[in-house]
């Protein structure tokens, strides 16, 4: 049966979200989606753009997706005004990896038609315009227990540059909390939104931030998020941790631990029944804390980095 | 409690070190159970073990983890050549004990370090495979990123990703269907030409296959697999593995690899196995496609990691 690729339609979701539901029925860390959540969760973005919605279609059938897109970074520390061409969403049965490797080249010929040198595929260095909260927490990236998608990249020329691990914890009694070996003060309320992609990199989710005060001075804070739409997978909201931070000053003081603690005793009062955070592979401390606080190793995931090789180094 | 490391002896340490084995393996129906006589045939019997390679945390007189290094030639190719190459065939620890995955890395490390200026592997396919052959993985074992905490010791001690195939797996629900070529082949089966000592040890306990495929007496291909009745004790039949192929470059587009792969899986079938394995790189579009064709399904991204020079000179 022929393949072929063509641009997004409205006619398409459904199909779509059908093979995204079905190819991730599996996977509980990531939501179900329904057309209603498509609409609003990620087509209503000012930086959604159709054109970087591909499908791949046999024989009539929807059987394979993948949304590149253009976009700016989603944190606060990024500009606001520097979009970046990536690829943040890759759908195809494994049964066929030629979908896969057809979707990804020509996702990447469009976005080079639209001038870029280099192209990231699910990767975290410039953030999470789509699918943050509803794909593996608020920092969404490739997980290698879905090992076609990363095929369909590798072939693509799309290579490994970053490796995080992704934790989670059961909450099934309400997690108590721990103090700092220092007198701190701790306050809780909605993170505050630096501009504009970030907060519409967060649409439909009530981001929060537990901040730790000494002597009035900030000196450390916890980014969290409930994900209720994995309610439907996991029994209950799942609360995910997209930031942590302690000044070097105070660290050593159990103020990391402390603010875990808070987040997942707040997320507890709020529903959550467990928690996930993501965090670099190679990043000792924080395994180490993330596993005194009962957090287990889940899987590994995956940025992917493809650069255009100038005509210099490419004769 | 005390955290104490030291080089594996038989009889303190063999029960604890296999019953580690078996817990963290327990998910995973591609890697065949220990016992304390499989591994003294298979790992412990070689003549190139070195119990002081192997080392055991112990923590409360309990195994909190191992590790196996050992410095040991090449063990492919048609000759014996090239130095003995240190490496890390094997890391396990419980994922709730971070710090002792971690150690047992850097003493590791530091004893390889000790006995060879080559550049460290860690469960790399590169210079072959001395251990844990066809019972972890089949005939090409590396490390499952399924096995995320073992992957985060090795990365977070400076051991970089240099290496990733992807596992694929079939069913074989009835007697597999023989392809003919396109070419008129003779096909001669028995067993593998291990053509050093070394070879032959890394097999110890298996019998590996070859098919051959010749036309006018002349090589033009080969598939080589190993049958592992013992899987059947995780996926309640036994395997098949084909832990290499390959065709003369004039011969290839001809059908000569599928009529190879398809003898081997009726061979296997016959043997009693159900289930069939292969690794192929992550970048291997023909491999993948062949494979996908005779009904492998990507299972898991396997890799080998490599020590960053700039770590290995800080030892």
């Amino acid at each position: 049966m022929g393949l072929s690729i063509q641009g997004y339609e409205q006619s398409d979701v459904e199909p779509m979200l059908d093979l995204f539901n079905q190819q991730t029925a599996h996977v509980r860390h990531v939501a179900r989606l329904t057309s209603r959540m498509f609409a609003e969760l990620v087509e209503a973005k000012s930086y959604f753009d159709p054109a970087g919605v591909l499908v791949a279609r046999s024989g009539g059938d929807v059987v394979g997706w993948i949304h590149a897109c253009v976009a700016p970074g989603s944190e606060s520390w990024q500009d606001p005004k520097q979009s970046v061409a990536r690829i943040r969403m890759l759908v195809y049965r494994p049964e066929d990896p030629r979908v896969g490797y057809a979707l990804v080249e020509r996702a990447t010929a469009w976005l080079e038609a639209g001038g870029a040198k280099t192209m990231l595929a699910w990767h975290a260095q410039s953030g999470y315009p789509f699918y943050r909260g509803l794909w593996f927490g608020g920092e969404s990236m490739c997980p290698a227990t879905m090992p076609h998608l990363h095929m369909a990249f590798e072939v693509g020329g799309y290579k490994v540059t970053q490796q995080s691990v992704f934790f989670t914890a059961n909450m099934a009694d309400e997690p108590a909390v721990i103090e700092p070996e220092i007198a701190v003060e701790f306050n809780e309320h909605p993170a505050e939104m630096a501009h504009e992609p970030m907060r519409q990199s967060w649409v439909g989710f009530e981001p929060r931030v537990t901040g730790a005060h000494v002597d009035g001075q900030y000196v450390g804070g916890i980014s969290w998020v409930i994900q209720t739409h994995l309610a439907e997978k996991l029994g209950a909201p799942c609360m995910n941790i997209w930031g942590l931070g302690v000044s070097e000053k105070y660290q050593r003081n159990r103020i990391a631990s402390a603010l875990i603690s808070r987040a997942m005793a707040s997320s507890y009062k709020m529903g959550a029944r467990s928690a996930s955070v993501g965090t670099q592979i190679w990043n000792t401390a924080a395994h180490m804390t993330y596993t005194r606080m009962g957090y287990r190793p889940l899987c590994i995931m995956m940025g992917r980095q493809r650069k255009v090789e100038s005509q210099e180094s490419g004769s | 409690m005390a955290l104490q490391i030291n080089s594996y002896d038989r009889d303190r340490h063999t029960e604890g070190l296999v019953d580690l084995f078996n817990q963290q393996t327990a998910d995973e129906p591609y890697i065949v159970p220990l016992s304390a006589e499989r591994f003294a045939q298979w790992v412990a019997g070689k003549t190139y073990f070195d119990a002081a390679g192997l080392l055991v945390a112990e923590q409360g007189g309990q195994v909190g983890g191992w590790v196996h290094g050992c410095v040991v030639p090449y063990t492919e190719g048609a000759v014996l050549s090239g130095p003995a190459y240190p490496r890390i065939e094997m890391l396990l620890f419980r994922e709730d004990l971070p710090a002792v995955g971690k150690q047992l890395v850097a003493e590791s490390t530091k004893w390889l370090a000790a006995r060879s200026t080559e550049t460290i592997t860690a469960i790399h396919p590169h210079k072959g495979y001395p251990f844990y052959r066809a019972f972890w993985l089949g005939g090409e074992p590396q490390c499952p990123l399924t096995l995320t905490h073992v992957q985060m010791a090795l990365a977070s001690s400076g051991y970089e990703q240099t290496h990733q195939d992807v596992m694929m797996v079939c069913e074989m629900t009835e007697q597999p269907t023989v392809c003919r070529a396109d070419v008129d082949a003779e096909f001669c089966r028995g067993p593998s030409t291990l053509k050093h000592e070394v070879a032959s040890e890394s097999w110890a306990g298996f019998a590996p296959q070859t098919i051959t495929a010749m036309i006018d007496e002349t090589w033009v291909g080969h598939i080589g697999y190993v049958v592992v009745p013992q899987a059947a004790e995780r996926l309640g039949a036994a395997q098949v593995n084909i832990y290499t192929l390959g065709v003369a470059e004039m011969y290839r587009r001809r059908g000569l690899a599928s009529a190879l792969v398809s003898r081997v899986q009726a061979a296997g079938y016959e043997q009693g196995a159900k289930f069939s394995s292969v690794c192929t790189e992550l970048w291997n579009v023909a491999g993948q496609v062949t494979y996908a064709k005779f009904g492998y399904r990507p299972y898991c991204i396997v890799n080998g990691r490599t020590l960053r020079e700039s770590a290995q000179e800080s030892k």
